[in-house]
């Protein structure tokens, strides 16, 4: 179950999903492959997972399946696309600033090494 | 055809049988989309002339099997509730025939009733009209087995169970069907060639009926051959259809199963005015041979069962085997 009320973290795949979306709208393989390259390869979403947690975002309203499609002769019939919704962004955008917020704490705390190296996107 | 495209094809097939596995909502919805998608991550996985290894195949394996658990799981909770009471009946209506005691069916009316009540009570999604429906036929095919039960003589113990595993199967299929087309989704339990085909078994079991009950076995072969050979033929006939259609032999075996119950249930219900229809007919101006009165329920019915059996799943793969057939040579290599 996804828990987007009280402000409370979203689950790990609904944000890789909707942060995925954030670049556009997107059918399934194309959302797999961005969260294996905005995670540097360390989640590789399988497409059970994937297609589960689509379920329950359609069902939140977080995502939708997109209205334009492809030429039929261009692309496959059963690809579907889906885009973040208002809703979804919203809730992107305060998963986000929480993640900022707990970064600067760490930072005012220390907690983060300064010999971490950025990796390459 | 290449190799790599022999392995694609079945990878392919392999993980619709995975997607057959989800609820039928999930499939439904997302089915196909899921296919391409694993489709899509085969082909990347294969790119260049590889070849996927063992670790492909468990991860997409240990995802698919946490998932298929987890949507099985998240079905609405009034389904469970319905299945899990039409388990209590299935339970309950293997026990009471055992009991000794029950010697009057109206002692099955308390029973009955406490399960017409217990249906009709309990909490869940499933409507008033529903619940009464269930209840209706439960308690009728409940009686109707217990008495069936009751008939079968004591030298014929192979037949008891046989008799009521059949008439469960059917009933169960029965109430499925009913519920589906009282809550109004699409009533895919029993499908028009199912029925077809078992009507059709079921008039040969008929005839074959008439002819057992008017002539002895040995002077004419024809209704031990057509109980034995042309009704179990006729739903395999189902079986290799559906199979070819659906592409699935498992859909196959369902379809012989389910023709071969709807024969079986024709077959007994009709017996007692088929017997009597028949010898009054014949022997109405003479005296009627003893032999021939020996009901049917004492007659060789795990024979009928076994062969539908056979035939059907026969029916099913050679369905199956066809149109993989017919699909591999539709494939460019």
């Amino acid at each position: 179950m996804i828990n987007m009320q009280g402000g409370r973290p979203l689950t790990p795949a609904v944000f890789n999903i909707l942060f995925a979306l954030g670049g556009g709208e997107k059918h399934g393989y194309e959302i797999m492959k961005q969260v294996q390259r905005d995670t540097h390869g360390a989640v590789k979403m399988g497409t059970g997972t994937l297609y589960g947690s689509i379920k329950r975002m359609l069902a939140e309203g977080l995502i939708a399946e997109a209205g334009d499609r492809p030429d039929p002769a261009l692309d496959d019939a059963r690809r579907r696309y889906y885009r973040a919704t208002d809703r979804g962004q919203r809730l992107l955008a305060a998963e986000l600033q929480r993640y900022g917020e707990v970064v600067s704490i760490a930072r005012r705390r220390r907690l983060m090494r300064k010999s971490a190296p950025a990796r390459a996107t | 055809m290449t190799m790599l495209a022999m392995d694609y094809e079945r990878a392919a097939r392999f993980y619709a049988r995975l997607i057959a596995l989800y609820p039928k909502s999930h499939r439904d919805q997302f089915g196909p989309q899921m296919q391409r998608t694993f489709e899509d991550s085969y082909q990347h996985a294969t790119s260049g002339e590889r070849r996927v290894g063992i670790g492909f195949w468990l991860a997409v394996l240990w995802d698919e099997g946490r998932c298929i658990v987890r949507e099985q799981a998240a079905k609405p909770e009034g389904d469970y509730v319905f299945f899990g009471l039409v388990v209590v009946w299935v339970c309950a209506v293997l026990i009471v025939p055992t009991i000794p005691t029950v010697s009057d069916w109206h002692r099955l009316l308390l029973p009955a009733t406490l399960l017409a009540l217990l249906l009709l009570i309990v909490p869940g999604t499933s409507g008033l009209a529903r619940r009464f429906a269930t209840v209706v036929v439960a308690v009728a095919i409940f009686e109707w087995m217990y008495a069936s039960a009751q008939s079968i003589g004591d030298e014929n113990d192979l037949l008891a169970p046989a008799l009521l595993v059949t008439a469960l199967a059917f009933s169960l299929k029965t109430l499925a069907g009913l519920n589906a087309r009282i809550v109004g989704t699409k009533n895919s339990v029993w499908g028009r060639e199912e029925l077809a085909f078992g009507l059709l078994a079921g008039l040969v079991g008929v005839v074959a009926l008439a002819f057992s009950a008017v002539y002895n076995s040995d002077s004419n072969p024809i209704g031990p051959f057509l109980l034995n050979l042309v009704m179990p033929f006729v739903c395999g006939i189902a079986g290799f259809r559906i199979s070819r259609r659906h592409r699935s032999g498992r859909s196959g075996v369902y379809a012989a199963f389910s023709a071969m119950l709807i024969a079986v249930t024709m077959v007994i219900l009709s017996e007692p005015l088929v017997i009597q229809g028949a010898l009054l007919t014949v022997f109405r101006d003479h005296p009627v041979p003893a032999a021939t009165l020996v009901p049917y329920w004492q007659r060789p019915l795990s024979n009928i069962l076994f062969m539908a059996s056979l035939f059907g799943i026969l029916g099913a793969l050679f369905g199956q085997a066809a149109t993989e057939n017919e699909k591999a040579r539709r494939i460019p290599s």
